[in-house]
């Protein structure tokens, strides 16, 4: 196999598992309405495959120099495909939960392998460090999008199951590895320290990275109403400007770098607790802003996590393990903090629908009605869950026949609901800001010499 | 690496970071500290123009301490949740409290006297 082709599939490998901490986000609203589940159970569907890559990646490094990376990976490969076709046909929450666990310990096993892998099929673990940390900058960046575009145009089972083809062709890529080379690094190795304190760190970033990952992603298609594809569109403005934030922040040195990129991550997820309205112009800037803090401080963490002197592959199985731990306590400080204030927003926002449904000008034979009905539409959603309040306007429109002032009022109200139900989301996003901001204070200071 | 690419990374971070300032800045120029709050009308205070039935509503809630909003949708487990879900129910259902009210003011009785009982009948209904 051409040298160049093995690289990009056991990159696009690394990028797969790592992308599958927030592939599935935008299938979410689907996969609530399938199972008829509540938020709070269905985050399990992202926190167990992360839950399992933290738990599993650890223990890995010692397995890693003693199995070789083509043996691990290949065994990684196989059980992230028995996952993925698990997931995609799962009759269940409980089983689809499951089937991520599968999946994330598979997962585990590809990402403690492919950076050795990556170290063999370049020739340099110089090389093979950049690659694998590019693969997991893009992978998880490009999650949310991805996972929206095939979420809209199939369903989310098709989430997983175009991840099986991806784990095949990296199989192949595992035949005739060359062995790994001889000298680990060229560059000088960080002192255990600072590794350890740039491993806090992308635990921290991580946390605070399921603030966009997450909740802006569950703000475009739960409250704002966008499609998956559109919000996938609108996110994917991330990873572009994290790709883009390496060349651009050029000439920093490797600590402020990763300060700044702290710092602008946690001023983006600022912007997005604070946006005033539903337009495209306030998240968007909020989104680069997020894309360059995350693209700016994940590579120079990661790398000086990386830098072990002799023990590459557990550098990296601790450096994996630090991130998904990040993602998980993201996800357990956010999610039940976000299904607690959506549940006060869902009852704002019904007072101020029911307040602009009495001022209207129709009749109050159809104002109390109506009233009520909205008031049940949101009892009968199930907590956390954002529930949908045309159905009352167009039940209404049946009973009563259509008229301007009911369709001029369905307009005022979802504009005026939304707010108070957007407005839920702050908290949530301030904490997930703070913990980006916490990173910034973990970094490492010194190289050792 | 050269010196023009050595000072774009503390220009290009200068620049990312006055826009994150300047993004704050007009989200919260732009009403982002208000958005989303439900400032609801204080029953209390009358409302001009009001129809009847509001004005009762308003009153009632007034008493109680609470919105009209909040009021009505308290309501929608009590009798009148029950049938407001019936166009001609609900027309019948006010009507009757109307026709009662009407009946119990007897000739004396003047416009306020009236809408005092229309309150009663409303406050009558909303009370579990």
């Amino acid at each position: 196999m051409p040298r160049e082709l093995r690289i990009a599939l056991l990159a696009a490998a690394a990028a797969l598992a790592f992308a599958d901490s927030s592939i599935v986000v935008l299938g979410l609203p689907e996969i609530l309405a399938r199972f008829d589940a509540q938020i709070g159970d269905v985050a399990w569907v992202v926190t167990a495959y992360n839950l399992a890559v933290a738990g599993l990646a650890l223990a890995l490094a010692d397995v890693v120099r003693r199995i070789g990376p083509a043996r691990l990976c290949a065994f990684g490969l196989v059980t992230f495909l028995i996952g993925s076709v698990g997931c995609a046909v799962a009759g269940s929450l409980g089983l689809l939960i499951g089937l991520r666990v599968v999946q994330g310990a598979g997962a585990a096993f590809v990402l403690a392998a492919a950076l050795p892998a990556l170290a063999a099929a370049t020739g340099s673990y110089a090389c093979g460090i950049t690659t694998w940390a590019l693969a997991s900058t893009v992978g998880v960046a490009v999650g949310p999008a991805a996972g929206g575009i095939l979420t809209e145009l199939f369903d989310w089972r098709a989430i997983f199951a175009a991840q099986a083809p991806v784990a095949l062709l990296a199989l192949l890529a595992l035949r005739g590895l060359p062995p790994l080379p001889p000298t680990p690094l060229a560059v000088a190795p960080t002192r255990a320290l600072d590794r350890f304190r740039a491993n806090v760190g992308l635990a921290l970033v991580s946390a605070g990275l399921v603030g966009v990952l997450f909740l802006a992603v569950v703000l475009l298609v739960d409250v704002w109403r966008r499609s998956p594809v559109a919000a996938a569109v609108i996110v994917s403005t991330l990873p572009l400007a994290a790709l883009a934030a390496p060349r651009l922040l050029r000439g920093l040195r490797d600590t402020a770098a990763a300060a700044a990129g702290a710092v602008l991550l946690a001023a983006g997820l600022a912007a997005l607790a604070l946006v005033p309205g539903t337009g495209l112009g306030w998240i968007i800037p909020a989104l680069v802003l997020c894309g360059l803090g995350f693209g700016t401080a994940v590579p120079v963490l990661t790398g000086r996590a990386l830098l072990h002197p002799r023990d590459i592959a557990g550098a990296g199985a601790s450096s994996i393990a630090a991130r998904h731990i990040g993602l998980v306590l993201g996800l357990l400080v956010v999610t039940p903090m976000l299904a607690h204030d959506v549940t006060r927003g869902q009852e704002r926002a019904t007072l101020l629908g029911v307040s602009l449904v009495l001022d209207s000008p129709l009749p109050i034979t159809t104002k109390v009605p109506l009233s009520l009905d909205l008031h049940r539409t949101l009892r009968a959603a199930p907590a956390g869950r954002i529930p949908d309040f045309s159905r009352p306007f167009a039940a209404r429109q049946r009973k009563d026949g259509a008229s301007h002032a009911l369709t001029e009022l369905q307009r005022t109200f979802t504009e005026a609901t939304t707010a108070p139900i957007a407005r839920s989301f702050r908290r949530s996003f301030i904490a997930a800001a703070l913990l980006a901001l916490a990173a910034a204070l973990t970094l490492p200071h010194r190289r050792a010499t | 690496m050269t010196g023009r690419l050595r000072r774009r990374g503390p220009i290009v971070l200068a620049v990312a970071g006055a826009a994150a300032a300047a993004l704050l800045a007009i989200e919260l120029t732009h009403g982002a500290p208000g958005y989303g709050e439900t400032g609801l009308h204080d029953p209390c205070t009358p409302r001009p123009g009001a129809a009847t039935v509001l004005r009762g509503l308003d009153a009632v809630a007034c008493r109680r301490d609470e919105s009209r909003e909040q009021l009505l949708l308290d309501a929608a487990d009590s009798p009148l949740g029950g049938l407001a879900t019936s166009l001609p129910d609900l027309r019948a259902t006010i009507e009757h409290w109307l026709e009662r009210s009407l009946q119990g003011l007897g000739p004396e009785g003047g416009a306020s006297a009236f809408e005092r009982e229309v309150f009663r009948a409303l406050d009558q209904l909303f009370t579990r």
